[in-house]
């Protein structure tokens, strides 16, 4: 008897196997017989071609002599940066939201589950084309552009003031990190001190109007602003909720000894609630981190030069090669995702 | 054994609806009607009678039910394909029941012992496209999804959107009812077994409803995401309530109104994504 189970065990894997073989076989097949009149086999040769085309609005800009493998490591630096730019945000307005409700005060109640409603319940591609085309896109042109405290914001994006270290800076730095190792006592002292030495032998560099266009200066384009904001309130409402219910689920007799020790509110929160809320909610922010950095794809349809917008839109129009560019987009994707998973794994 | 080959037969058989059947079960409908409210009528009745029948415990009866729901759109209404608000709610409608079936042929999949082979492709598929955006997923069918089937078959727009969201969150909910079926007593199933229940009977009477009844919540919030999932369908090339409305702004030239246009959008997806959200709620409390 147990060597007939053992039997239908192996005929069942076996048939199972077949099955799945035959139908990637089946997809391969299909592939070749619909791209026989091109004649287009499976070679990434293309990935060391000089690309054709530029990409200036980035933080690695590509020329055309630059090889195509270059533009996938700007696209993914694009959405790494935006990605990352957003989690910080996100934290931050998720952390203000999330402790909303525990302020003793029933407006702020309603505001926290206000916001959450509103944030979640709309979908993050109608948000990011209402900052973009709603909010962004009606600004006025260059030579009218708004500005406040040297910054001037226009339809083509932020500028704002550039600081350049001088020599004498890079001196200043290491002198004070060797008096902060040595006056042991006045540390607050040097840092205090240390801090404005610093800021006037920096170098400034003002962002000026000149026909049309603002030269000098950082610049944020409006694809980034929008898709930064758009992503950071969209996953703050929900990382609103998870610090909530982290602080929820704390023991109720840690509020009231907290309260008991008479620590002020900050207090409390700073040294006994959140670091027992912080690894409830550990494992749930990465899944949200995760969020963020896939849904940092759709900066594609607003024009934001990102991975999956550079790859599936310029770089299939440049090589007609879809599926070598689409495969190697999502394993970069793929990779992304596991590397942020290993790297926020509890120990157990 | 038995209900092993069971479940692989019906998820070839779903497989093969899956992957290209779709249209063609629709497209001999497709003659001689024209628009009328009717359509929509018996949507929403067909889509009543599944819930009833989901309440009273038929659950593979109304699934299926809800599934043919969409056959009567296009039954009634031929050659049209539909647009604004009512396509973003019927692709949500026949979505949801379409996900749930993946996710738990899936979640069964990844949860027996007996069968490696599919154990690892279960695992293997819900990781590949968890890792993934749904951009990314589309983009993939746009560009390489029409090479890698037969050229004589002609998948409508509409049906790769239905596919492809379906997919898409029937993974996430694969994952929410795997934890269902580890949190499954074992008791349940031996006392079914002693009562005299054949296996698939226990599956399909008892840890079925069990496991739908505590994952309800964290479902809902997958379901509530396909939802909001369906408004990328303009990049499918389908109109829906985004594409209509672009539309719109597009002939009045008006630029000063377009966030009024956006906030009215978002107004509709926030009042649909409520909805969905009180009705699980209403479910659970029930």
């Amino acid at each position: 008897m147990r060597h007939l189970d053992l039997l239908k065990k192996v005929i069942l894997e076996v048939i199972v196997f077949l099955f799945l073989l035959l139908s990637v076989l089946w997809f391969i097949h299909n592939y070749y017989v619909n791209t026989s009149h091109i004649y287009q086999p499976l070679d990434f040769t293309f990935l060391f071609e000089p690309s054709q085309f530029f990409i200036n609005q980035a933080w690695y800009p590509i020329k055309a002599d630059d090889s195509m493998m270059m533009i996938f490591l700007s696209g993914l630096l694009n959405t790494l940066v935006v990605s990352v730019a957003a989690i910080i945000l996100s934290s931050l307005i998720g952390l203000v939201i999330g402790l909303l409700p525990f302020l003793q005060h029933n407006s702020f109640k309603s505001m926290n589950m206000k916001f959450v409603s509103l944030f979640r319940n709309v979908p993050l591609y109608i948000q990011l084309l209402t900052w973009y085309f709603g909010i962004f896109y009606q600004l006025p042109k260059p030579e009218h552009s708004l500005h406040f405290l040297h910054c001037f914001l226009n339809i083509k994006g932020l500028y704002f003031p550039s600081v350049f270290f001088t020599t004498m800076t890079y001196v200043l730095i290491v002198l004070l990190f060797i008096m902060f190792q040595v006056f042991k006592k006045h540390r607050l002292l040097i840092c205090f001190l240390g801090f404005f030495v610093c800021a006037f032998s920096l170098r400034f560099s003002f962002p000026t109007v000149d026909q049309n266009q603002v030269i000098h200066g950082y610049y944020l384009s409006t694809e980034f602003l929008s898709l930064w904001l758009a992503l950071s309130f969209y996953s703050s409402a929900y990382i609103a909720e998870i610090i909530k219910g982290a602080i929820r689920s704390v023991p109720k007799g840690q509020f009231e000894g907290a309260k008991s020790l008479g620590l002020s509110f900050t207090q409390q929160y700073q040294y006994i609630i959140l670091p027992q809320a912080l690894p409830i909610m550990r494992p749930v922010l990465t899944n949200q981190y995760i969020n963020i950095f896939k849904n940092s794809s759709l900066g594609a349809l607003i024009g934001y030069p990102e991975l999956l917008g550079i790859t599936a839109g310029t770089m299939i129009n440049q090589t007609s090669r879809n599926l070598e560019v689409m495969m190697i987009t999502l394993c970069i994707y793929f990779g992304i995702c596991q590397i942020i998973t290993f790297l926020f794994r509890q120990d157990q | 054994m038995k209900s092993l080959i069971r479940y692989l037969l019906f998820m070839i058989v779903f497989a093969m609806f899956y992957v290209g059947l779709g249209d063609v079960i629709i497209s001999p409908l497709l003659t001689g009607y024209h628009f009328s409210a009717l359509s929509l009528f018996g949507l929403i009745l067909v889509i009543l009678v599944s819930l009833y029948l989901l309440n009273h415990g038929y659950f593979i009866v109304g699934i299926t039910f809800w599934y043919l729901s969409s056959l009567t759109y296009f039954i009634l209404l031929p050659e049209t394909t539909p647009s604004g608000y009512v396509l973003n709610i019927l692709i949500a409608l026949i979505s949801i029941p379409t996900a749930f079936m993946i996710g738990f042929l899936l979640a069964i999949g990844r949860a027996n012992h007996s069968i490696i082979t599919l154990r690892f492709f279960c695992v293997g598929l819900v990781k590949l496209i968890r890792g993934i955006p749904l951009l990314g997923l589309l983009f993939f069918v746009i560009t390489v999804g029409s090479k890698l089937i037969p050229e004589s078959w002609i998948v409508s727009s509409f049906t790769t959107a239905w596919m492809t969201i379906s997919l898409f969150a029937g993974v996430y909910l694969s994952d929410i009812f795997y934890a269902g079926l580890r949190a499954y007593p074992k008791q349940l199933d031996e006392s079914a077994l002693s009562l005299g229940f054949t296996p698939f009977q226990a599956l399909r009477l008892i840890k079925l409803p069990w496991v739908v009844q505590k994952t309800l919540p964290s479902a809902t919030n997958i379901y509530v995401g396909l939802f909001k999932e369906t408004s990328l369908l303009l990049i499918l090339g389908l109109y829906d309530l985004l594409g209509v409305m672009q539309n719109t702004l597009n002939t009045l030239n008006q630029e000063s109104l377009t966030i009024y246009f956006y906030l009215y959008v978002g107004v509709c997806f926030w009042i649909g994504a409520k909805a969905i959200h009180t009705l699980g709620r209403h479910i659970l409390i029930k």
